[in-house]
């Protein structure tokens, strides 16, 4: 299902990965610069006292020219670099749609159903800036939004998702397997699994469970669909929604979902743990993989992933990554001790005691629990 | 033929307001048409780099074989180093902004030197 890249389509893309990579690297560290070496000194100076806060540190850095045209370029790359993937379908959005059409359900199953109401998280804006969201549906059998974002969240991980984009559903099996080495889940739920790449490595992990993947974008899941089918893999993909779905009651020994919390709001999040809590079987682990809270990292670092709230089409992030998530544990019905947060930093060993309260460590948390 | 607009799709506005970081937006346009002029120029440098390339391999520049081209490891990496020489090139104020931050004594202000020097 991998759209053919012509000479031009890759440069282009190619150019847009080395310039996010210079937002990244070279313009985030001079800002933090002019943070360091001007702004903080000069409120200090002012007020008395150091910043207390992201909001003070947002008001006066959006006032730096440097931070405006580092903000500037970055939102510019951003939309380029969704275009860059974009035009390149040009001339195969026609034969990728007949050959998702064609796609045989020998392996999983596709059920769209196009009566499920929308939330309004999802469809307000275009979140990550991808144009048309994930939940643009164009015609029938429409593809589009799948190739565009299997493609452009390659490009926007900066490659970190590897080269089939399943880093973080990886990640989830590396801590089962060896956290949990005899668990052998006999049926998996992946929520909010878009295309299905972090879906794909619990097959592998677990090749005599059956595989689910739910998703609110019908043009997300067509495309899924397809290409699950084109690697040789059964994933049964339906259009659901998280916070309520069709299946009963413990019905799954295993539900992950990869970095959908801080799409959802403050009361579907909530209410998605709940629908965990009711499909898991007793025993079942439930382990949701996440951005760390704001409480782990400094307020510079809290600055730069804000920005991404109001820059980047993330309406909930902020509001995420400042909520209490033991106390939305406890709401959504896990007692005392059932579910915990673990952080699984990048190219670490495994959080131990004495690094556990270390600021900025990057990393995916993981909200774990067993039933 | 297809009932998606391909271009259309590509060139549309994200759905949600769009932030603008300057005080003009006029600035903020003609940045974000410099970043998107830039990219194009990347694409066209490195459609020559893969002529060259045919040429000097002793290919016919044809349409075909240019699309064709595949570039090795070295190619690669010589062309990561050119987009990221070319972008320093590009961004060379905002660089030189920085290096203003960086070492203070960059920033001697003329206006105060020549009254300085027309005293002493």
């Amino acid at each position: 299902m991998t759209p053919d890249w012509s000479h031009d389509d890759k440069s282009r893309q190619a150019f847009q990965r080395s310039l996010r990579e210079c937002v990244i690297r070279d313009l985030s560290n001079g800002s933090r610069l002019v943070f360091e070496n001007q702004v903080s000194p000069k409120f200090e100076k002012e007020n008395g006292r150091p910043f207390q806060n992201r909001q003070e540190i947002k008001a006066e850095m959006r006032k730096e020219p440097f931070y405006q045209a580092h903000l500037s370029i970055q939102r510019a790359a951003q939309e380029l670099m969704w275009a860059s993937v974009t035009y390149s379908l040009d001339r195969q959005i026609d034969g990728m749609m007949a050959k998702a059409k064609q796609s045989s359900d020998t392996l999983g199953s596709l059920t769209i159903n196009p009566d499920m109401p929308i939330p309004k998280y999802i469809d307000s804006l275009d979140i990550h800036c991808m144009p048309g969201g994930y939940t643009t549906d164009l015609c029938d059998g429409d593809i589009s939004a799948g190739a565009i974002y299997d493609k452009g969240s390659y490009m926007y991980g900066s490659g970190r998702g590897g080269p089939y984009g399943d880093r973080s559903g990886q990640s989830i099996v590396n801590y089962l397997k060896r956290e949990h080495p005899d668990f052998a889940p006999k049926r998996i739920l992946d929520m909010g699994c878009a295309t299905g790449n972090n879906t794909v490595p619990f097959c592998d992990a677990y090749p005599d469970a059956d595989v689910h993947g739910i998703e609110l974008g019908a043009a997300l899941l067509r495309y899924g669909h397809a290409r699950t089918e084109s690697l040789g893999k059964a994933i049964h993909f339906s259009q659901q929604n998280a916070e309520q779905t069709n299946f009963e009651d413990e019905s799954f020994d295993l539900i992950v979902s990869c970095i959908i919390f801080h799409e959802t709001s403050r009361k579907a999040l909530p209410r998605i743990i709940a629908e965990t809590r009711r499909l898991l079987k007793p025993g079942g682990l439930m382990v949701h993989l996440e951005a760390g809270q704001f409480e782990n990292f400094d307020l510079w670092r809290q600055t730069v992933f804000d920005a991404e709230t109001y820059n980047n089409n993330e309406p909930f992030w902020s509001t995420y990554r400042d909520m209490d998530l033991e106390a939305v544990i406890a709401e959504a019905g896990w007692s005392d001790g059932t579910a915990h947060l673990h952080l699984e930093p990048f190219g670490h060993a495994p959080v131990t005691s004495s690094n556990k309260s270390q600021k900025n460590m990057l990393g995916f948390w993981f909200m774990v629990g067993q039933k | 033929m297809t009932e998606i607009d391909v271009n259309k799709l590509a060139n549309a506005k994200a759905k949600g307001k769009r932030p603008y970081f300057f005080d003009d937006p006029a600035v903020e346009r003609v940045l974000s048409i410099t970043m998107a002029v830039a990219t194009e120029l990347a694409v066209t440098r490195e459609r020559l780099d893969t002529v060259e390339r045919l040429l000097e391999a002793g290919e016919p520049v044809t349409k075909a074989n240019i699309d064709a081209y595949r570039p090795d490891d070295d190619a690669s990496k010589d062309r990561q180093q050119w987009h990221a020489d070319y972008i320093s090139r590009i961004l060379r104020i905002v660089h030189q902004e920085l290096e203003a931050v960086e070492n203070e004594s960059l920033n001697e202000d003329p206006e105060k030197l020549a009254d300085d020097f027309a005293a002493a």
